[in-house]
């Protein structure tokens, strides 16, 4: 166990010092070292946040989440007030705090797995979907819409998605609940007309490789000139033509330049992340706990998924980062947080155990047994590693 | 069940990397290669001068994209952005509001609508306005520093990124790597022809003048310019009969200048010497035809040098028939006309030879005197550059870098060249073209003054083109130059016309280029040339 979360740590930070390598070498022909001063400072800001977050009990979000969620409640609206958010390319998505700037809805997709975790908890085991605490989560969703940031919108529908999956609400609610989010996302992307296109561009890059589909078609370019062992680092000349190279599309810049070896180490350090997120949410010690782990790791697994999947056009381009490696300071500290309360949870779970060994008591099985939790919880949709 | 959905996605995204890098990756540098090509942030090359003069060359700047769809406050937007982009790009904000709000073809909002190409700073501004909808990108813009200068040569390379004639569309590709090319082109000497040739427009106020200039040994093009003329950086104000470069697009009737070929083809078969002598009158019958000498005169005795100095018509076919048509027009095709010169640039246009077989019976009565054929002016000049150089053809040079071809063919002998070229100095210092006699330095050369066919009739129209081809220094030759002037409408005699601006281009670049002047009257007293 030790072992499992000081790894899912180290991969995490390797992952990052392999962003903060790329985006020096996507950015230093135009900006010198900018990016890399910057990029050095997130991820000294994301690994203080790790120690930092690693410190709290995860029991402690309980009480944090009301303040949580009324805090990044009010950063969502303050950030679409034209002259304190600051628009750029048509989305309103940042505060510019001169040095810094912050993208509120990083952290609302942090908010929305903690606030949702400790209200889905309280209920029993089959009780039916929550409609407060879901309306609560709506509306940070909708305000991350209205951003618009649809990507990031995305990724907090898959914390929530996660954290349900973990909890031990009706089954049948959750199905009509997704079928009802999925119909309710395709209409959002059919009724924007530049989600649409994207969607089309998806289809055939080609098609416009000069026009919507030039990112896509320019990260196509550069993953396939890079081979089995790439051009090496900094000597890729492809990626420097697309746009948002050091953020959204960064993994064609790492299929450029490090080649097969390096987009299979780095979706081979994902897949790592995603299983050690989900062996520490089977583990964890409470159904708060568990819903917690998943959702988190559920967020950054998909995050992955849609980045590495838009950069090779098996996915439409939504616009996400990918998480631990792209640029943006947010964002890597989100995932850092994230990382931070898995460690947590995962200690948690390792004392639990350690404080009551062997302990069966079966009489007492019937209901929520908070006993049972150093064994790690059980319900039906869990499913085992 | 995670451990196997964990690894089918890690797999199926692995396998799609493997895919895309290694199994597709071997059919696309090609494209790739492509594509660099377009989207490279890279600036096109410059086009320098043999001097160093920028003849072309590329400026960073952004261009100011909208995205109409996203904009938000049109009239706001257009408003902000015409105090900063206006001037540049002399837009009016209703200009700017309507771009902002294009349609598609369809009807919806578009998705890409460019504002304009502005300077870095300007661009800074614009970002900083923070509108929704505006971005603005890297992009670059083609500068023709000296705007007029050899813009029918350098070429034009345009707004939406093709090249248009010249050197910028013959070295496209090289241009676009970022490379910098140095044409043989001297820009001093390139002003001194426009110069000469604007004073010709002036004063004959002729439809139109061309010149140029070619080192004799290694085809090296040292000026070529047209006049009326264009300022590149407004190449699309120009109409195509400006933008061509005639030089090589557009072959004419030499006239005159062409006997000089006829007398050495004559010369070099041994048809001719020197010593014979020639009874001309001042018309002479051929088959159906009797052709005239420009002027009327007395029955002479005339040398082979006596008839290029006073370019009698009747002499130059009697020298002619002595070599019989089918050797003439062997020498003729061996001197290149009929054929591509080879020059490293597009359009090129071979002129019109007759084959023998297709001679009438009065084509020996206007072949040798340049009538019954058409060559380019590049043609011509490089033809000369072969009589002078000591008799082998030379491949006209646009490059500096370009290696000079091997030695050409040899042409004629280095004796026929030196018989010629003493005779053509003779046409300089005793005939038609003693107004090209340059102080301090032997010049030879020849005028050329022809009837143009009229396109409707097919007869010779009382239009003219009056030209002159020479050289210097005569003793050993350097540059060769040709000017023609296009229906002058004061005179039409090539020596009057066109002859002196020669002289002035001539004496210009001799002294721009320190050849040591090799006649003695022209130094002062006392001092001697080094």
């Amino acid at each position: 166990m030790t072992a499992l979360r000081t790894n899912l740590f180290l991969v995490a930070l390797a992952l990052s010092l392999l962003g903060l390598a790329m985006i020096y070498s996507a950015t230093y022909r135009e900006f010198g070292a900018h990016y890399l001063m910057m990029r050095t400072g997130h991820v000294v800001a994301g690994v203080l946040a790790f120690l930092v977050v690693s410190r709290i009990r995860y029991t402690a979000w309980r009480r944090l989440s009301l303040v949580l969620y009324l805090g990044v409640l009010l950063g969502l609206v303050l950030v679409l007030v034209p002259g304190i958010g600051t628009q750029i390319g048509g989305a309103r998505r940042w505060f510019d705090l001169g040095v810094i700037s912050l993208q509120p809805a990083e952290f609302a997709k942090v908010a929305a797995v903690i606030v949702l975790s400790c209200a889905v908890a309280r209920y029993r085991p089959g009780a039916s979907l929550p409609a407060g605490p879901m309306l609560g989560v709506g509306l940070l969703f909708v305000l991350v819409v209205l951003e618009p940031d649809f990507g990031t919108s995305v990724v907090l529908l898959a914390g929530v998605a996660g954290v349900l999956w973990a909890s031990e609400l009706r089954t049948r609610d959750l199905l009509l609940a997704s079928g009802a989010v999925a119909t309710g996302l395709a209409g959002i992307m059919w009724l924007e007309p530049y989600r649409r296109e994207r969607f089309m561009t998806f289809l055939d890059p080609w098609a416009a490789s000069d026009g919507a589909g030039y990112q896509i078609v320019q990260s196509l370019i550069a993953i396939e000139s890079g081979d089995v062992f790439g051009t090496g680092a900094g000597a890729g000349g492809q990626s420097t033509a697309i746009p948002e190279v050091q953020t959204d599309m960064i993994f064609a810049l790492i299929g450029e330049e490090l080649g097969l070896l390096g987009m299979v180490l780095v979706i081979a350090a994902f897949g790592f992340v995603a299983l050690a997120g989900f062996r520490i949410a089977l583990l964890a010690p409470s159904v708060m706990a568990r819903c917690m782990a998943a959702g988190f790791t559920t967020m950054l697994a998909v995050q992955a998924i849609f980045n590495i999947g838009a950069a090779m056009n098996v996915l439409p381009l939504a616009g996400m980062t990918l998480p631990f490696v792209s640029y943006g300071g947010s964002s890597l500290i989100v995932c850092f947080v994230a990382v931070g309360i898995l460690y947590r949870i995962s200690e948690d779970s390792e004392r639990a155990r350690e404080a009551k060994p062997r302990r069966r008591n079966p009489a007492r099985t019937a209901g929520p047994d908070r006993r049972r939790r150093y064994r790690g919880t059980r319900h039906s949709r869990a499913l085992r590693i | 069940m995670i451990l196997v959905a964990v690894m089918i996605t890690s797999l199926l995204l692995g396998g799609r990397a493997v895919y895309l890098s290694v199994v597709e990756g071997g059919g696309v540098p090609a494209l790739a290669a492509e594509q660099t090509a377009s989207t490279a942030p890279n600036l096109r090359g410059d086009i320098l001068s043999a001097d160093g003069r920028t003849l072309a060359t590329s400026l960073q700047r952004y261009r100011v994209v909208a995205t109409p769809y996203q904009v938000e406050d049109a009239e706001e937007a257009a408003r902000q952005l015409h105090g900063i982009i206006g001037e540049e790009t002399g837009q009016t904000a209703e200009e700017i509001r309507k771009k902002l709000v294009s349609h598609d073809d369809r009807g919806n909002l578009s998705g890409y609508s460019v504002l304009g190409n502005v300077e870095p700073e300007i661009a800074g501004e614009v970002e900083d306005l923070n509108l929704a909808g505006v971005t603005v990108a890297p992009s670059s813009a083609r500068v023709y520093p000296d705007g007029k200068l050899a813009s029918q040569f350098v070429g034009h390379f345009g707004d939406y990124g093709e090249p248009f004639g010249g050197i910028e569309a013959r070295y496209d590709q090289q241009l676009r790597s970022g490379e910098d090319l140095t044409v043989t082109l001297d820009a001093a000497v390139q002003q001194e022809l426009e110069k000469e040739l604007a004073g010709i427009m002036k004063e004959h106020r002729p439809e139109g003048a061309l010149g140029m200039m070619m080192r004799v040994d290694d085809g090296a093009v040292v000026a070529l310019a047209h006049a009326p003329t264009f300022d590149n950086n407004d190449f699309n104000k120009a109409t195509p009969e400006l933008q061509r470069n005639r030089v090589l697009t557009d072959p004419y009737e030499p006239g005159s200048t062409f006997k000089a070929f006829t007398m050495a083809a004559a010369l070099e078969d041994g048809a001719v010497t020197p010593q014979d002598s020639f009874t001309v009158a001042d018309q002479i019958q051929v088959a159906d035809r009797v052709i005239h000498d420009s002027e009327p005169h007395e029955t002479k005795v005339m040398k082979p040098k006596d008839i290029l100095e006073q370019s009698t018509n009747v002499g130059t076919i009697q020298v002619a028939q002595r070599l019989g048509g089918e050797n003439l027009e062997d020498y003729i095709r061996s001197f290149g006309f009929g054929e591509f010169t080879g020059v490293d640039m597009w359009g090129e246009d071979p002129g019109v030879i007759p084959p023998y077989e297709e001679w009438s019976g009065s084509s020996i009565g206007n072949i040798p005197i340049g009538q019954g054929l058409t060559v380019t002016p590049l043609q011509l000049v490089r033809g000369y550059a072969a009589l002078l150089n000591g008799g082998t053809s030379v491949t006209p040079r646009l490059l500096v870098d370009e290696a000079p071809a091997e030695s050409g063919a040899r042409v004629i002998s280095r004796e026929t060249s030196d018989i010629v070229r003493g005779m053509l100095q003779n046409v300089v210092e005793n005939g038609s073209g003693h107004l090209a006699q340059i102080p301090g330095y032997t010049v030879g050369g020849k005028t050329g003054t022809s009837q143009k066919v009229d396109p409707e009739t097919g007869a010779y129209a009382y239009k003219h083109v009056a030209s002159f081809v020479g050289f210097a220094p005569a003793s050993d030759p350097e540059f060769v130059a040709l000017i023609v002037v296009d229906e002058p409408k004061t005179e039409y005699w090539g020596e009057v016309v066109a002859a002196p601006a020669f002289k002035e281009l001539m004496s210009f670049t001799l002294g721009y280029y320190n050849i040591p002047p090799d006649r003695d009257e022209a130094r002062p007293e006392g001092r001697t040339n080094r």
